[in-house]
């Protein structure tokens, strides 16, 4: 008798922490697959940031920019991110950067630390001179495996830049580091006359996706104004990092990043 | 003596007028009447304190048009320095290198304060610094993508906003 009802016990605890998983599952909703496709129901807000658990790793990406100046120089260009995920969705980003190409370049030599916490709807930024967090609140989505990303003309850009994007070309699946990558391209051209160009200009991204990962694992941008951007993933360690990584520091002080001055 | 002897319809006009002259005796509100004359000429004369009155009037419209004019200068530069925000953005904006990425991607945004070298490129600075002149927004994805998505003056008033470097930004 104390065994039936003991176990009956059991099973209604385990259906309410059913529930409970799958309310806060429903509480999170799927990415939009692109802008382009994004639409009334699921459109990317402001601060989405992808949700992928159940899928630990960490891994250093470096992004080298060669760009050759008119005169035959080259300049190089080098920055990383040493990233960590746990099985939760944390993340972990320190960016290295050195330099961010442009029509002006800025020199930085900085490492920036970024931690998301899709759990909190909180991003870190940690500035470790003040000994402060700053908090931007974030809109965590969860990716759908099921769609194949899209290589899509990216953040949002001046509406009357006039480019014309090239349908994806899916390059097949291979094995990169362990990880099955699936691989696109896209073509884009920039017509003559279009910012002062006299012949159209033809840029193209290439990405290899990790399948398991859902990260970039590789990619290359050639664009005949800033050279050409190649972008590897290396370093891939599959196992559960450090939690620690994840939490601010103790002796940090919590600070709201200030307001916008306006949206854009 | 001819004279004395006047014709005789002469002398009888002389005699009515001697009586006329006899009886007229000033009149009585003469004196009221040249006070009042006076006190007209006085009025009239007072006439330009009564516009001397008016000198507040003057000095309000006066004072109004040189906060007009104070607020057309003010408009101006606050015209003329979006004028220049928005054409070191629209600068920047209509050169993003590198505009093709995935999504879903992961990226973030930042704030970097920053000055110009005499070559022309930007270098981080500390945002105390004096030399902290603009502001850059930057995105990084991990895509290997890093764009500088525009450059933005910085507001004096902001210089000493609580951050010791990069600052996040809200997208």
């Amino acid at each position: 008798m104390a065994l039936r009802r003991r176990f009956s016990s059991w099973f209604v605890l385990a259906g309410a922490l059913a529930l409970q998983a799958r309310a806060d599952d429903a509480a999170i909703p799927d990415c939009p697959p692109s802008p382009s496709q994004a639409t009334a129901a699921v459109r990317p807000e402001p601060n989405n940031v992808r949700l992928v658990t159940g899928a630990p790793y960490s891994a250093l990406g470096t992004s080298k920019t060669v760009t050759t100046l008119p005169n035959g120089d080259r300049v190089v260009r080098e920055n990383t991110i040493r990233q960590w995920r746990d099985s939760d969705g944390r993340t972990r980003s320190e960016f290295s950067l050195s330099s961010i190409g442009g029509p002006r370049p800025l020199e930085i030599n900085t490492t920036v630390t970024v931690i998301d916490d899709p759990e909190a709807r909180e991003r870190y930024l940690l500035q470790p001179a003040s000994k402060v967090a700053v908090t931007v609140p974030i809109v965590p989505c969860r990716v759908n495996p099921s769609l194949e990303p899209d290589l899509s003309v990216g953040p949002p850009r001046p509406a009357r830049l006039q480019m014309q994007v090239s349908t994806p070309v899916k390059l097949g699946e291979r094995k990169m580091d362990g990880e099955s990558v699936a691989g696109s391209r896209v073509e884009a051209t920039i017509p003559a006359g279009a910012i002062g160009n006299d012949k159209p200009i033809q840029m193209s991204a290439e990405q290899w996706y990790g399948k398991d990962l859902q990260v970039v694992v590789e990619a290359i941008y050639r664009d005949p104004r800033t050279g050409e951007t190649r972008y590897k993933l290396s370093e891939i360690h599959r196992a559960e990092p450090d939690a620690r990584l994840f939490r601010v520091p103790d002796n940090y002080t919590r600070k709201p990043a200030p307001a916008p001055r306006g949206r854009r | 003596m001819e004279n004395q002897e006047n014709h005789p319809h002469l002398a009888h006009l002389a005699r009515l007028y001697a009586r006329d002259l006899t009886q007229t005796a000033p009149s009585r509100d003469l004196d009221a009447r040249i006070d009042q004359l006076v006190a007209g000429s006085r009025m009239n004369v007072s006439a330009p304190r009564l516009r001397g009155s008016r000198l507040p009037l003057y000095a309000a419209a006066a004072s109004f048009a040189v906060l007009a004019v104070c607020a057309g200068i003010f408009i101006g530069m606050r015209v003329e320095q979006a004028r220049k925000v928005s054409a070191a953005s629209e600068a920047d904006s209509a050169w993003p290198p590198a505009d093709l990425t995935m999504w879903p991607t992961d990226s973030v945004s930042f704030k970097i304060p920053a000055e110009y070298t005499p070559q022309g490129t930007l270098v981080a600075v500390d945002p105390d610094s004096q030399h902290a002149r603009y502001w850059i927004d930057v995105v990084v994805a991990n895509d290997g993508t890093f764009r500088i998505v525009q450059i933005v003056p910085a507001d004096p008033a902001q210089k000493k906003g609580g951050h010791d470097g990069v600052a996040p930004q809200i997208q």
